[in-house]
């Protein structure tokens, strides 16, 4: 079940992480800092880690989480392709959400 | 590969080299993980099927190792000396070893 | 790295993914629908629709199996379970035409006529690595083409200038480099995956591509070879004496008590009706990511428990883990389609690889190019309405037609044979759009056939909770949106000259 708290935190790590790559960042229509959107990125993408081998079993967790993470990384591309200047909202909106649910599940 | 020396000679030569670095890589990259799969499989401290599985597992990463190897060596003569060197390495410390009774 | 070593590698990356590309491209594909080679074979077979337990099934199986081939060297069961109804059974038959039978059993009656005729899931997972070939021609094939993709990945990899910079760019409209791009976004975003599913398939046929290990330590000794590999399993000769195997029920209890919270898996008989017969069950493989990792053995007719194994020596277990990943038969429903989408995109990349080497080559002139540009489409389109055909013949060949199994899968031999025809006589550009237009209709309208030919349709499915066939539908129209998206793209004149940029290296 951690799947759908894991893809929208892989999501918006992965989102941020392509934000700070200047490129991405032109595309999507902003000019931040690049520190910060890497270092909440990399926090997203091992927050997931954490939300998935929490399941009870780590080891089919963990393969699903590898792919988890292609698939939110398609969805980045895919996005940056299509809609690129919806992808900060995405990022940040989703990856709030599944951020908090997720400390709240860890906790819990 | 593509010294001006090569260039020189008649257009049949890439064909020919590209044919045995081809070769080198397939045949000579199967022949070295032959030959480290039976050098660890006979040398690896372990127990004799652990020692097999061991060596069989690691011999099959050795084939793409040694084909980036054949492939980024400039010259072909010491592409070949390395994959017939190391091979023939390898088999003498399996023959030394020998079957375990 | 100096640009001479980048361009040597990329040499040898697009050697070692022609060579065999198109046979990878039809390899990665059967392979990838075989994650779902449970619920292919449920949709294959809709006139099973009553389900057993497990334990019942196999019962089931044994009587049948006890009075139709009494006779078999051995019978390998695998039980039914939440994904599948049938009794999955194997075993030696003179009277088949390959010597052995491969068939579904009813889990109430133990009978095999209850479903039409069909290999159903069992065909793609066979192709995929037998390739249709006599033993063990198909399997050495297959390995070397894994091997092959292996150095291809691995010199992609080395090749592949900006892998982290590039990671999420994909650039349209730009000819060449929107290949390029579609091309590394494919790769590298499944990376693990397509390192993992390609070095495990090579472990799956260990034994066959690297059997030098166990040479140095057995000689041509491979009994012992066997014995010590696998101390598990108990063999011992037929004793030519008859004598009736003992009821399974018990022994399938005692099993599932050695497995705790484990189901019981496959079931293998050796030498029935003999007194030496043993029975060895397996735990299922959903219940651990390693692949036959415990089983209980029993002597036949007295039903006594003669061993429990399960695997734990650090070398055979890693092994033994590594197959179960290529397996994929632990995946959860979330896992089987990450594996599956995983898996297109790897077929994905192949594609877009071999056309990436036609579009390397405008101006190249000579039989090679021309008949790579034709090959390509052949089997890009080709292998895909090959398993439609397959599904197709499943609904429209007559139930009782003898040699039915048969016919389905030359109707998919002969689909993929056409399609490879038709692409060698159209334009590639042409054959490209008309091949996927006719693949997108004829996913589109399988849901229907189907429908038409078993009553058993979409809307039905969903109304009644029936997620097997309504999966599968949706799944099929999925494809074929895919495949004419693919139809309205291709052969359109793709936009401005090809920037040439010579910062990242190309497939030469």
């Amino acid at each position: 079940m951690s799947a759908a708290l894991v893809l929208p935190l892989a999501f918006g790590g992965l989102s941020l992480l392509s934000l700070s790559m200047q490129r991405h960042a032109r595309d999507a229509g902003i000019t931040a800092d690049p520190h910060w959107p890497r270092r909440l990125g990399w926090g997203g993408v091992l927050l997931s880690l954490a939300v998935a081998v929490a399941a009870p079993n780590w080891r089919f967790a963990l393969v699903e989480w590898t792919g988890l993470m292609a698939v939110a990384a398609a969805l980045v591309v895919l996005t940056l392709y299509g809609r690129p200047r919806a992808l900060p909202k995405l990022a940040a909106g989703g990856g709030l959400l599944a951020a908090a649910a997720a400390l709240l599940h860890l906790i819990g | 590969m593509n010294s001006t020396r090569s260039q020189s000679f008649p257009r049949v030569l890439p064909v020919v080299r590209a044919i045995a670095r081809l070769l080198l890589a397939s045949a000579g990259g199967y022949a070295l993980a032959a030959a480290l799969a039976y050098a660890l499989a006979r040398g690896l401290p372990m127990a004799r099927s652990e020692a097999t599985v061991t060596a069989s597992l690691a011999a099959i990463l050795a084939m793409p190792v040694a084909a980036v190897w054949t492939y980024g060596t400039p010259r072909l003569w010491q592409a070949a000396g390395g994959i017939a060197g190391l091979t023939a390495v390898l088999a003498a410390i399996a023959w030394t070893i020998g079957q375990p009774a | 790295m100096k640009p001479g070593f980048r361009q040597s590698i990329a040499g040898l990356h697009s050697w070692s993914g022609l060579i065999l590309g198109w046979l990878l491209f039809a390899i990665v594909l059967s392979g990838t629908a075989t994650v779902f080679r449970s619920e292919i074979s449920g949709w294959m077979r809709p006139e099973v629709v009553k389900a057993a337990p497990p334990e019942a099934a196999i019962e089931a199986a044994v009587r049948w199996l006890g009075t139709h081939h009494p006779k078999a060297a051995g019978w390998y069961l695998t039980a039914p379970d939440e994904r599948i109804l049938t009794t999955q059974a194997v075993f030696d038959d003179a009277a088949a035409p390959l010597g052995y039978r491969d068939i579904a059993l009813d889990p109430v009656s133990g009978r095999p006529d209850v479903a039409r005729s069909t290999l159903g899931g069992e065909f793609l997972y066979r192709f995929h690595f037998e390739l249709q070939l006599p033993y063990p021609w198909g399997r050495y094939l297959a390995v070397a083409a894994a091997m092959l993709m292996l150095i291809a990945i691995v010199s992609g990899i080395i090749i592949h200038k900006r892998i982290f910079k590039d990671i999420f760019t994909f650039r349209a409209g730009k000819g060449k480099r929107s290949w390029l791009d579609a091309h590394n976004v494919l790769g590298v975003l499944a990376l693990p995956f397509h390192l993992m599913i390609t070095a495990t398939g090579i472990v799956t046929l260990l034994s066959l591509v690297m059997p030098w290990g166990t040479a140095a330590n057995y000689g041509a000794d491979l009994e012992t070879a066997f014995a010590e590999a696998a101390p598990g399993l108990v063999s011992r000769e037929a004793a030519g004496r008859p004598a009736p195997l003992a009821p399974i029920g018990p022994m399938l209890a005692a099993a599932r008590q050695h497995f705790g919270e484990g189901r019981v898996g496959r079931v293998s008989i050796a030498n029935p009706g003999d007194a030496n017969a043993i029975v060895t069950i397996g735990k299922h493989d959903g219940d651990q990511l390693a692949y036959a990792a415990q089983t209980v053995s029993f002597d036949g007719p007295s039903g006594r428990i003669l061993k429990h194994y399960a695997e734990t020596r650090p070398a055979q277990r890693t092994s033994d883990v590594l197959y179960g990943l290529h397996m994929g038969r632990f995946a959860p429903e979330v896992s089987r389609w990450l594996y599956f989408l995983c898996g297109l995109a790897l077929a994905a990349t192949i594609a877009t690889g071999l056309i990436l080497w036609i579009r390397s080559r405008p101006q190249a002139c000579g039989a090679g190019p021309w008949i790579a540009a034709r090959l390509n489409v052949g089997a890009v389109a080709g292998f895909p309405a090959a398993i439609l055909a397959f599904f197709y013949a499943n609904r429209l060949l007559p139930a009782q037609m003898p040699g039915r199994a048969e016919g389905e899968v030359s109707a998919f031999f002969w689909v993929w044979g056409a399609a490879i025809v038709f692409a060698m006589l159209r334009a590639p550009a042409r054959a490209w759009r008309e091949a996927f237009a006719v693949l997108a209709l004829a996913a589109a309208a399988l849901p229907v056939v189907s429908f038409v030919a078993t009553g058993r349709g979409l809307w039905s499915a969903v109304i009644g909770g029936d997620w097997l066939f309504a999966g599968f539908d949706l799944t099929l129209f999925a494809f074929a949106a895919l495949a004419a998206a693919i139809a309205r793209r291709a052969g359109a004149p793709s936009a401005g000259p090809v920037p040439r940029r010579g910062r990242q290296a190309v497939p030469a």
